[in-house]
């Protein structure tokens, strides 16, 4: 890591350390209301020793509540003497936009879900993207990032992956899909999958399960009665 | 917890009392945008079943009581995974998604 990599973010807590840490990004914001202000974007990872690293990401589309209720419940219960490895938290990616309700960013319109792998002197939707993918992404073994409908949308419960060319890539892959244990797990071709987190990912070689848990701003996070589910 | 557990960072197996139902969105087929504006009526609801040729949702316009609602349907068979929320919807918007079972990896 060079500093020219990172001008701007700054992380409190050092991600290799063992046991149980809350803590947050800094990200810049100058603004009328704040001058030297900046935005804290919590997180939290824990580890024990060594072994796999699994990454948890929520509200990469900030009208999409339900990943930071499951993932603000999963960093109260986890402890570190649970585990062997580590997991890292990130309940909020796109925290302006979450906190107006909104998909997008109302500070620069950023869609963080089109925003990776980001840059590291760009908007600031563009500079948290970029920080995940070079400073927790690559660190994974695992991705987990939690989607559903939003204000727009609704949608069964799932699991989502795409329909990968390197067929040992997508058979790990599809375990980690069906290992989330979800009613329904999607091969999903999209109508542009550029510069999402999953095609970060992907194009890492990692194994990225994206499971959408259900409804558009309604709270379902328990797989629902439904007709033609899976026995 | 699942995901932990499959990668070994807790310990155990998985806790899947089913195994995910596995679909797939193969062709642009699959999403059904809409091609005008207007007030939007899902007729195929989120979870059911349906037939190429069926009646996905309509689209009333309500300024003008004359004119007969557009109709979407789908061009290919398959289970409702996601459909349009708001009342409005705008041409262009994704009106909903049919996916088809998956048939493996090719």
């Amino acid at each position: 890591m060079t500093e020219l990599e990172f001008p701007k973010i700054t992380c409190d807590i050092d991600i290799d350390s063992d046991g149980k840490q809350h803590g947050s990004l800094t990200i810049p914001w100058s603004r009328d209301q704040s001058s030297w202000g900046s935005i804290p974007l919590p997180i939290t990872v824990i580890k024990n020793g060594d072994g796999p690293t699994v990454l948890f990401t929520g509200a990469n589309h900030g009208d999409e509540y339900e990943g930071p209720i499951t993932l603000t419940k999963s960093r109260a219960k986890l402890e570190a003497s649970d585990i062997h490895g580590r997991v890292i938290i990130v309940p909020v990616l796109n925290l302006t936009a979450f906190r107006a309700g909104k998909r997008t960013s109302p500070i620069d319109g950023g869609n963080m879900n089109r925003a990776f792998p980001g840059k590291a002197d760009g908007t600031i939707t563009e500079m948290i993207a970029h920080f995940v993918t070079t400073r927790f992404i690559v660190e994974a073994d695992i991705v987990v990032d939690i989607h559903t409908g939003g204000r727009s949308m609704n949608l069964l419960p799932m699991s989502i992956i795409h329909d990968l060319p390197n067929s040992d890539q997508m058979a790990k892959t599809l375990a980690t899909l069906k290992a989330f244990g979800a009613p329904y797990g999607m091969i999903l071709t999209e109508l542009d999958a550029r510069e999402m987190i999953d095609t970060v990912v992907e194009d890492m070689e990692r194994s990225l399960s994206q499971p959408s848990l259900a409804a558009a701003q309604h709270l379902v996070l328990r797989p629902l009665k439904l007709p033609n589910a899976a026995s | 917890m699942n995901i932990l557990k499959h990668t070994g960072v807790v310990a155990g197996d998985p806790d899947i009392p089913n195994l995910s139902h596995l679909i797939h969105t193969p062709t642009g087929d699959a999403f059904i945008a809409s091609r005008t504006d207007g007030l939007f009526e899902i007729c195929a609801e989120l979870g059911s079943h349906v037939n190429a040729g069926d009646l996905i949702a309509r689209v009333h316009y309500l300024e003008d009581p004359d004119r007969a609602p557009t109709l979407m349907t789908t061009n290919i068979s398959g289970l409702v995974v996601c459909r349009h929320v708001p009342g409005l919807i705008t041409r262009g918007d994704c009106a909903a998604v049919i996916a088809e079972d998956w048939p493996g990896i090719k």
